[in-house]
């Protein structure tokens, strides 16, 4: 090993990753993320349909021809949310019976059943209670920001079937339909503990009261604490940016969030107002807001700047993995859509990635704001449309700044050049322990251990 | 060197038709944000804003004419007006002064 890796610091980072991956814990939760990667990249893509074709206030508006039939319009619509929605939007649920599969599988238990009732759980979990609409379900933590809790949840089923249960039967030992049968005995105990919790569970907590929570005193913190103080102002839009990346690295989601409902604060108004009174963006009173900084220059390709991620891999890397998957999330990544490449490669949860996935979007935001306050490129005050490609970002708000255009470019530049160290550890560690190779397989016994 | 050299040919395609999609992409967002810009600027600078009023169930449109004297009055202006009448059919009257 000491021959692969240059440095003291590689080599740490190398111990480290290597110590954590014997956990039977960052397994599960790496292979789970692995999982989901296809669903997220379907739903992805759908997404990029509906942002690009089907909004009818997109940036692209001018050149896509519209459909003048709304009938028409409507269905193609429909259709897209509905894909959308069940790929991308509950990929919780299928993490959920990832991580209870594998989990139980560890243990000698019956994975399947695991698995399903973890779903359940979660569902039942998530459950809306209305009396108007009979099968509703709080859809906001069934999607990407739900998936820690999903996971965690996961673990917890199966780490019950290994406490309450006996393992299961040999598939080939029996007649299939007694063995079906016997199964399900044997996991009915824990099957009926895990839903029952899960009901009281569901029952006592509205699960998106609770996980909006920390997000609602955040951004009440963000919202009404305003200072003039350029310094203070500067300090909290990186506090805040550094809470939404490290969260969004969890499975998770921060205020800043692109995936988000555009949430503007009074310093991003009086900028907008400043700048359609003087007709310039040049001197707007707030330099460092979120938008300033955060979404122009800290999102290229999504939370984390993942886009520079997917441009090192081209530049640098030889596993063929890497490339796959770099190539497929490349147009999701354009237009902000960082999920794919998050759960594909994985970047959620891998203690390779955290350090750039947070030190590029930090360069980048000091860098803009030593440029902002020189003076040379003006601030982004303008509106950006969602899914507007975050490289372009900075030059959309800036009403088409050339100077803003070129800072991004560099800021994306120094980002690649943050990522490529890192995306070559990544790439020898793969070469000691591959967590991708036993992905789904039959006998993944020895590996799990 | 030679090797790298070699496998790094294949990537470099997808750096040239990421580089051709974000020029693509670059183009609508200019002219876009041009248009956007300037929409949102004429509003936020537009002189004049429309005033919307609407009278209690049991008025008719005539409610706000004593109101609108005066203030065409007060300030030497002529404000124009219209007035809508929803009917219980659904149909729209107007008038415009």
């Amino acid at each position: 090993m000491e021959n692969l890796f240059k440095n003291k610091f590689e080599q740490k980072l190398a111990q480290i990753t290597l110590k954590l991956q014997k956990l039977l814990f960052y397994r599960i939760i790496q292979r789970t993320v692995l999982m989901i990667f296809p669903f997220v990249l379907f739903g992805s893509f759908i997404k990029i349909i509906q942002i690009t074709i089907l909004r009818k206030d997109s940036f692209l508006t001018d050149i896509i021809p519209k459909l003048n039939n709304d009938f028409v319009f409507n269905h193609i619509n429909d259709i897209a949310t509905a894909l959308y929605s069940l790929t991308l939007g509950w990929v919780a649920v299928i993490a959920t019976f990832g991580a209870a599969k594998y989990t139980a599988k560890h243990f000698h238990r019956d994975d399947q059943m695991a698995g399903l009732t973890s779903i359940s759980s979660l569902l039942i979990i998530t459950f809306t209670y209305s009396r108007v609409q009979p099968l509703s379900f709080h859809g906001t933590v069934l999607g990407m920001r739900g998936l820690l809790f999903a996971i965690l949840l996961g673990m917890l089923v199966g780490w019950t079937f290994k406490a309450t249960s006996s393992s299961a039967p040999n598939h080939r030992s029996k007649h299939l339909s007694s063995n079906v049968l016997e199964r399900t005995f044997i996991s009915l105990k824990p099957i009926s503990i895990v839903l029952i919790v899960s009901v009281i569970f569901s029952f006592l907590v509205n699960i998106t009261y609770y996980s909006d929570l920390p997000n609602n005193i955040v951004y009440s913190l963000a919202t009404n604490y305003q200072s003039n103080n350029a310094l203070i102002q500067l300090l909290s839009t990186i506090g805040f940016s550094l809470y939404t990346i490290i969260a969004s690295f969890f499975g998770w989601s921060g205020i800043y969030s692109p995936i988000e409902i555009e949430k503007s604060d009074p310093t991003v108004l009086n900028n907008l107002n400043y700048a359609l009174n003087h007709h310039t963006a040049w001197g707007a009173p707030n330099l460092f807001t979120s938008n300033t900084l955060y979404h122009s220059f800290a999102t290229l390709g999504g939370t984390g700047s993942v886009l520079a991620l997917i441009i090192a891999i081209f530049l640098v890397s030889k596993d063929p993995d890497f490339q796959t998957v770099a190539r497929w999330t490349m147009i999701p990544s354009v237009f902000n859509l960082g999920s794919s490449i998050m759960s594909g490669i994985p970047v959620l949860f891998n203690v390779i990635f955290i350090i750039p996935f947070i030190l590029a979007p930090l360069t980048c935001m000091l860098m803009a704001a030593i440029a902002l306050q020189l003076h040379l490129m003006p601030p982004s005050v303008y509106p950006i449309p969602t899914g507007a490609p975050g490289l372009l970002s900075a030059f959309i708000g800036t009403n088409g700044s050339w100077q803003a255009l070129i800072f991004s470019l560099i800021s994306l530049t120094v980002s690649v050049y943050i990522y490529i160290p890192f995306v070559r550890i990544a790439e020898k560690l793969k070469t000691i322990d591959n967590l991708a190779l036993d992905e789904g397989g039959i006998s993944d016994d020895e590996n799990l251990q | 060197m030679m090797r790298t050299f070699n496998k790094q040919k294949k990537p470099a395609k997808y750096l040239i038709i990421l580089t051709t999609i974000l020029v693509i992409l670059g183009i609508p967002s200019y002219i876009w944000t041009k248009k956007n810009v300037s929409t949102l600027a004429g509003r936020y600078n537009s002189p004049m804003s429309p005033i919307i009023m609407i009278p209690g169930s049991s008025a008719s449109a005539d409610r706000f004419d004593d109101l609108v004297k005066t203030i065409n009055k007060q300030y030497g202006e002529h404000h124009s007006l219209l007035k809508l009448t929803v009917n219980t059919d659904g149909k729209i009257t107007y008038k415009a002064l």
